[in-house]
C-alpha cells in the first residue's frame, strides 16, 4: 500500500512550488537609468557600520593589544606579528599584521622609519591620528576605522593596523605584499593571433588586466565578501550604462546570498549562484582571458572574479557562448566561421556518434550502405560481444586513458596516453573483443570532444554521450529522437541569470549574426537582444567611417 | 532517497520490459542481395536467394585471420515453395541466421515466368513486402532465374553488390538496357498511361563466340542488333544485361535488341549517351563512329481530335565524331550535313519501326500516355478513353534533330598516304 502511496505520489501533478525566479524582462526606460548603486549590498567600509557595533577600538593601546592577543590566539599563532614602539619617541604605538601577507620593505621604510624618527622641530605638537595621517605616513591608501572586527578582517587581508595610544581610531595601512605568481600565457584558452595574458590568482592584478583592455571611466568593479569562515572577495565587472543593472542587482543578491564556511573558488562559487545547478550545462561561462573577459563585458555581460582563482566567471550567457573561442575576433570572419561549424560538426559527433552507431547497426541496418554494412558484419564475425557491450567497453576504456593520463605525471603522461589507445586499440581488434570500425567511432567522438573550446561544456557532452548511447542502444533512432526532445525540451526551458539558455533562437529573438556563422565585423553594429541593454548600439552609425558614401555612384 | 529507490525500480521495470525488443546484431542477419523467381516444380514457387557468407571476400575487411580460401564469398540457396514468406521461413531451415532483404539489389524473373503472364501473381507478395527496396533493379532472365544467379559472380572486386550499384549508370551511358526498379516496373504494370518494361538478362553460354571460321568481310552490322545472351563473347563473367523485355499487362510479349532499346530509351527520354557506329555514307565499306547524346528531353505532342490519335515526337540529339576511318574530311562544313542526314535518317527510320512494332504488339511501353492524358480534363475521361487500347492505331511523325558538335581531338582529316612501290 505503501509503495502504491509513493508511485502515486511520483506520478500525480503538484502544484508548483511558488518560488521566485529571475526573469530579464523588457522595462520601463527609467528603470534602466537608475543605477546599480542605489541598492546598498556589501561592503561601503566605514562609519556607517561599525556605528552599531559594540566592538570598538579601545582608547588604551594595552587593551587594543590584548583584544587582538586575545583573537588571533597569540602566541600559539605566530603568524601574526604585533611590533610595539613609541611614534616621535614620546607616544606608544603598535603595528599589527600578518606576517608572510604584508610587504616588509613598505613596513621598514614606509611606517615605521616614518614614525619612529625624532622630528625635533615639531616637538611640542600633539600626537593625534590625524596628524599621523597627515604629516608621517608616506603610503598612498590609508583608513581609519572604529570597529575592532573590520581591522581584525582588513588585518587578514595583509594589510597594516596602527593603534596608538589614547586614540579611538585604528589607522589601516595599505602593505599587501604577499607571494604570488606571475602573469603566464593561458593555458586552456590558447590562441595563435591574440594576446597572450591570462589571469593569475591575484585579484588585483586580474582587474588591473581586464581595466588595462578597458580604459573606460564606466568601467565599474564592486566588491562583494564572499563565505562566512574564509573571508575572500570577489569581485563584479561591468560597464555602467551598458550593462542592464538588473542583472547586476540579482548577481550581488545571489552573492550575498550565499551562507558557508569556504567557497571553492569560482568553480566553487559558480555552482552556488547557477540559476539551474542540477542541469548538466554550465550557465556561466569561465574564462581565464583577459580580453575575452573584456569582449563581454563590452557586448554588456558581467564578470565576476575571485580572489585566488585565475577565472573570470561571465554572466548571462547562452548555450552558443560556450562554442565561441577568442580566436574567433582575432581571425578573418570567414575563417572564423569555418572553425565555427567545425566546431558544431565536431559537438554533434561527440554527442551523437556512438548513440548513432549503435541504433543504426542494432535496428537499422537497411539505414547503412551496402558495402559498409557487409564490412561492419564482416569485422564483428570474430567479436562475441553484443555490440551495445562493446561500445561501452571501449567508451570506458577512452577514459579511462583520459583521466589516467592526467594522472601521471609530466611528460610520460602523454605519452602513456598515445601508447596507450594506440596498444588497447590494436589489441582489443587483434584479441576479437572489438571490431575496428567501433574502435574508429570511439576515438572520432573522443577526438572531437576536445575540439569544443569550453572545458565544462565539452565535460557535459562527453556525459551525454554515454546518455545518447544507451537511448540508442534501447531503442534506436527513435530512443535518440527521444532523447533529444526530453534534453532539448530541458535545456530550452533553462535560463542564465534571467537569459533563456538557448536565446537568440528559442526564444527567437533578434538576430545576433555571431551565433554559429560569423557576420563580417562592420556589420555587427548591436548588442544582443537578449541582454536588454543600455545602450543597444556598438557604434554612431557606420563602423567604418572612411568608407566614402558615394562609393557606389559614378565617382566623376 | 525512497523516491530515487522507486524511481529506479520503475525504470528497471520499464526497460527490462521493453527495451531492445527490435534489435537485432548485424553478424545475426542474412543480407540476400539477389533474389530469383522461377515457376516451381515440387511446388508453386522455385525461390532462388543469393547472400554474402561474410567469409573471404564477402565483404570488403581485411580478415584478421589470414588465408585465402579463393571462394567468391557468395553462396545461394534455392527452395520450393507454396509462397513467397513460407519459403523465406522454409530457407532457414538450412540459413542459420534471419534473412534480411533490405539489401536486395536485383529481383529476377524467368522468361517462362513472364511469358506465362504470371508476375502479377509473383510480384503481389514481392511488392507489398516492406523490407525489399523498391529501388531494386528488375531483370527477366533468359532461362532460368537459378542459373542466373548461380552465374552471378563478382569478377571485378569483392563484393557482388556493388556491381548492381554502378548498372544504373552503365544503363545511362551505354543505353542498351534499361535501368528499370521495382518501384517503376510495379507501378507501369497497374498504370493507365502505358505499358512496363524490364531489363534482359541472360546467361551466355558463350557458344556465340566463333573459335574459328572465315574472317569477316566488310558487311556492315551495327553491333546492337544481339538479343540478351546471343553477343559474340568470351571470358570468364557469364551473365549479361541486355535489351528490354517488353510488356502487355503483365505479360511478356516480346523482347527489344541493343538497338532498339537504345530507340526506346530515346523516346522515354532516359537515353544519355551512347556510341554508334554507321556506314561512311561516301566509302560504305568503312565506318564512321558517333558518340551521340540527348541534350533536350523529347517533345511529345499528342493529338486526340480524330478518330485515330496522331503522336508527334520532336527530339534533338547532338553527337562528337569518334572516328572517321576513310579519312575523308568530314570535319567541312561542306561535308557534314551528309553526315547529320544519314544518321538522322538511320534513327527516324529505326524509331518508325520500333514504334510500329510496338503497336502491332498493342502496347505502348514508351509511356505516350502521359502526354495523351494532357488533352483530358479529369482522370475519368482519360481513364475511359482507354489508351492503351487506342495507342494502336495511332498515326506517328518523327522528327529528329541532329547536329554533330564537335570533332574530336582532329579539326581536319588527311588521307592516310599510299604506299609506294607494294603491290
Amino acid at each position: 500500500m505503501n509503495l502504491i502511496l509513493a508511485i502515486k505520489n511520483i506520478i500525480i501533478y503538484k502544484e508548483p512550488k511558488n518560488t521566485y525566479e529571475f526573469e530579464l524582462l523588457e522595462d520601463e526606460q527609467e528603470d534602466m537609468k537608475s543605477g546599480a548603486d542605489h541598492t546598498s549590498y556589501g561592503n561601503d567600509t566605514s562609519a556607517a557600520q561599525s556605528l552599531d557595533n559594540s566592538n570598538n577600538v579601545y582608547k588604551e593601546l594595552n587593551k587594543n593589544i590584548e583584544e587582538i592577543k586575545q583573537e588571533f590566539h597569540f602566541p600559539t599563532n605566530k603568524d601574526i606579528v604585533i611590533r610595539e614602539f613609541k611614534v616621535m619617541r614620546k607616544t606608544n604605538a603598535c603595528i599589527v599584521y600578518i606576517d608572510g601577507m604584508a610587504d616588509k620593505s613598505t613596513i621598514n621604510d614606509y611606517i615605521l622609519r616614518q614614525l619612529m624618527t625624532d622630528q625635533e622641530m615639531y616637538e611640542d605638537t600633539k600626537i593625534s591620528i590625524d596628524y599621523i595621517t597627515n604629516n608621517l605616513l608616506a603610503i598612498n591608501q590609508i583608513t581609519k576605522h572604529i570597529s575592532l572586527d573590520q581591522v581584525i578582517m582588513q588585518i587578514l587581508n595583509g594589510l597594516t593596523a596602527l593603534f596608538v595610544e589614547g586614540c579611538e581610531e585604528c589607522i589601516v595601512i595599505e602593505s599587501r605584499g604577499y607571494e604570488k605568481r606571475n602573469i603566464t600565457k593561458p593555458e586552456v584558452e590558447m590562441v595563435i593571433k591574440g594576446p597572450n595574458e591570462a589571469f593569475t590568482e591575484n585579484l588585483r592584478t586580474n582587474l588591473t588586466l581586464v581595466r588595462k583592455i578597458i580604459r573606460n571611466k564606466e568601467l565599474v568593479t564592486e566588491f562583494v565578501p564572499l563565505g562566512k569562515t574564509d573571508n575572500l572577495t570577489c569581485a563584479i565587472m561591468y560597464i555602467k550604462g551598458i550593462t542592464n543593472p538588473k542583472i547586476v542587482r540579482e548577481v550581488k543578491r545571489r552573492i550575498t546570498g550565499l551562507d558557508v564556511d569556504i567557497i571553492a573558488g569560482s568553480g566553487g562559487l559558480e555552482q552556488l549562484i547557477e540559476d539551474h545547478p542540477l542541469s548538466l550545462f554550465s550557465q556561466l561561462l569561465t574564462t581565464e582571458r583577459p580580453d575575452k573577459t573584456a569582449l563581454y563585458l563590452m557586448y554588456g555581460k558581467i564578470a565576476i572574479i575571485c580572489e585566488g582563482s585565475p577565472y573570470a566567471s561571465l554572466a548571462p550567457v547562452t548555450f552558443f557562448h560556450f562554442f565561441h573561442s577568442p580566436e574567433d575576433y582575432f581571425l578573418h570572419w570567414q575563417f572564423s566561421t569555418f572553425l565555427r561549424l567545425i566546431r558544431w560538426v565536431a559537438t554533434s559527433l561527440a554527442l551523437f556518434l556512438p548513440g548513432l552507431f549503435i541504433a543504426l547497426t542494432i535496428y537499422h541496418q537497411e539505414m547503412i550502405p551496402t558495402e559498409l554494412l557487409f564490412a561492419l558484419s564482416n569485422a564483428r564475425e570474430h567479436v562475441p560481444l553484443p555490440t551495445l557491450f562493446e561500445l561501452l567497453a571501449m567508451e570506458i576504456t577512452f577514459e579511462l586513458i583520459r583521466e589516467g593520463g592526467l594522472r601521471i605525471p609530466g611528460a610520460i603522461g602523454q605519452a602513456i596516453g598515445i601508447i596507450g589507445a594506440v596498444v588497447l586499440g590494436q589489441a582489443s581488434v587483434a584479441a576479437g573483443l572489438a571490431s575496428p570500425i567501433l574502435i574508429m567511432v570511439v576515438s572520432i567522438a573522443g577526438l572531437s570532444s576536445f575540439a569544443i573550446p569550453n572545458y565544462s561544456i565539452a565535460f557535459a557532452i562527453r556525459l551525454m554521450r554515454f546518455v545518447f548511447t544507451f537511448f540508442g542502444g534501447i531503442a534506436g533512432l527513435y530512443g535518440i529522437t527521444a532523447g533529444i526532445f526530453i534534453f532539448g525540451g530541458l535545456a530550452c526551458s533553462m535560463k542564465s541569470f534571467g537569459v533563456p539558455y538557448f536565446s537568440p533562437i528559442a526564444p527567437k529573438t533578434k538576430a545576433e549574426h555571431n551565433i554559429g556563422i560569423i557576420a563580417p565585423p562592420w556589420t555587427l553594429k548591436e548588442r544582443a537582444d537578449y541582454l536588454n541593454t543600455g545602450n543597444r548600439s556598438r557604434t554612431g552609425g557606420t563602423v567604418r567611417g572612411w568608407i566614402r558614401q558615394d562609393k557606389r555612384g559614378n565617382d566623376k | 532517497m525512497r523516491k530515487v529507490i522507486i524511481m529506479l525500480i520503475l525504470c528497471t521495470f520499464l526497460l527490462s520490459l521493453t527495451s531492445c525488443f527490435d534489435s537485432i546484431e548485424m553478424d545475426d542477419l542474412l543480407y540476400v542481395i539477389a533474389i530469383g523467381v522461377d515457376k516451381g516444380i515440387s511446388d508453386k514457387w522455385r525461390l532462388t536467394i543469393q547472400f554474402p557468407t561474410m567469409q573471404e571476400g564477402g565483404g570488403q575487411m581485411q580478415s584478421v585471420s589470414g588465408g585465402s580460401s579463393g571462394s567468391s564469398g557468395h553462396s545461394y540457396a534455392s527452395i520450393d515453395a507454396p509462397s513467397f514468406f513460407t519459403g523465406i521461413d522454409m530457407l532457414n531451415a538450412s540459413l542459420p541466421r534471419k534473412l534480411d532483404f533490405t539489401h536486395a539489389q536485383i529481383i529476377v524473373f524467368s522468361e517462362e515466368l513472364a511469358e506465362g503472364g504470371l508476375i502479377g501473381e509473383y510480384i503481389a507478395p514481392i511488392a507489398r513486402f516492406g523490407d525489399i527496396r523498391r529501388s531494386s533493379h528488375v531483370f527477366v532472365v533468359k532461362g532460368k532465374a537459378m542459373d542466373f544467379i548461380k552465374e552471378n559472380k563478382p569478377l571485378i572486386g569483392t563484393t557482388l553488390s556493388k556491381n548492381f550499384q554502378v548498372l544504373a549508370h552503365a544503363s545511362e551511358n551505354t543505353g542498351f538496357f534499361p535501368h528499370v526498379t521495382l518501384e517503376n516496373f510495379y507501378e507501369d504494370l497497374k498504370s493507365p498511361y502505358g505499358q512496363t518494361i524490364a531489363a534482359m538478362a541472360s546467361v551466355n553460354d558463350l557458344k556465340s563466340f566463333a573459335g574459328e571460321g572465315e574472317p569477316w568481310g566488310t558487311e556492315f552490322k551495327t553491333g546492337g542488333s544481339y538479343f540478351a545472351g546471343q553477343l559474340p563473347r568470351t571470358g570468364k563473367n557469364k551473365i549479361e544485361v541486355w535489351g528490354t523485355a517488353l510488356f502487355n499487362g503483365d505479360k511478356m510479349v516480346d523482347k527489344l535488341n541493343g538497338d532498339e532499346t537504345r530507340f526506346l530509351l530515346m523516346i522515354r527520354g532516359e537515353f544519355r549517351q551512347g556510341r554508334y557506329t554507321m556506314k561512311d555514307p561516301k566509302r560504305p565499306e568503312v565506318i564512321i563512329a558517333l558518340d551521340v547524346r540527348i541534350s533536350k528531353k523529347p517533345e511529345i505532342e499528342i493529338d486526340i481530335k480524330d478518330e485515330n490519335p496522331e503522336i508527334r515526337l520532336k527530339f534533338q540529339l547532338d553527337a562528337d565524331i569518334l572516328s572517321v576511318q576513310s579519312m575523308i574530311d568530314y570535319e567541312n562544313p561542306e561535308l557534314l550535313p551528309l553526315l547529320e542526314e544519314n544518321f538522322k535518317k538511320t534513327v527516324e527510320e529505326g524509331i518508325m519501326a520500333l514504334i510500329k512494332k510496338c503497336q502491332d504488339l498493342n502496347t505502348d511501353v514508351f509511356y505516350f500516355g502521359e502526354n495523351a492524358a494532357k488533352n483530358f480534363f479529369t482522370i475519368d475521361e482519360y481513364e475511359s478513353y482507354n489508351w492503351n487500347s487506342r495507342f494502336k492505331e495511332a498515326r506517328v511523325i518523327v522528327d529528329v534533330d541532329f547536329a554533330i558538335r564537335r570533332t574530336g581531338t582532329q579539326i581536319k582529316s588527311y588521307p592516310i598516304k599510299d604506299p609506294i612501290g607494294v603491290e
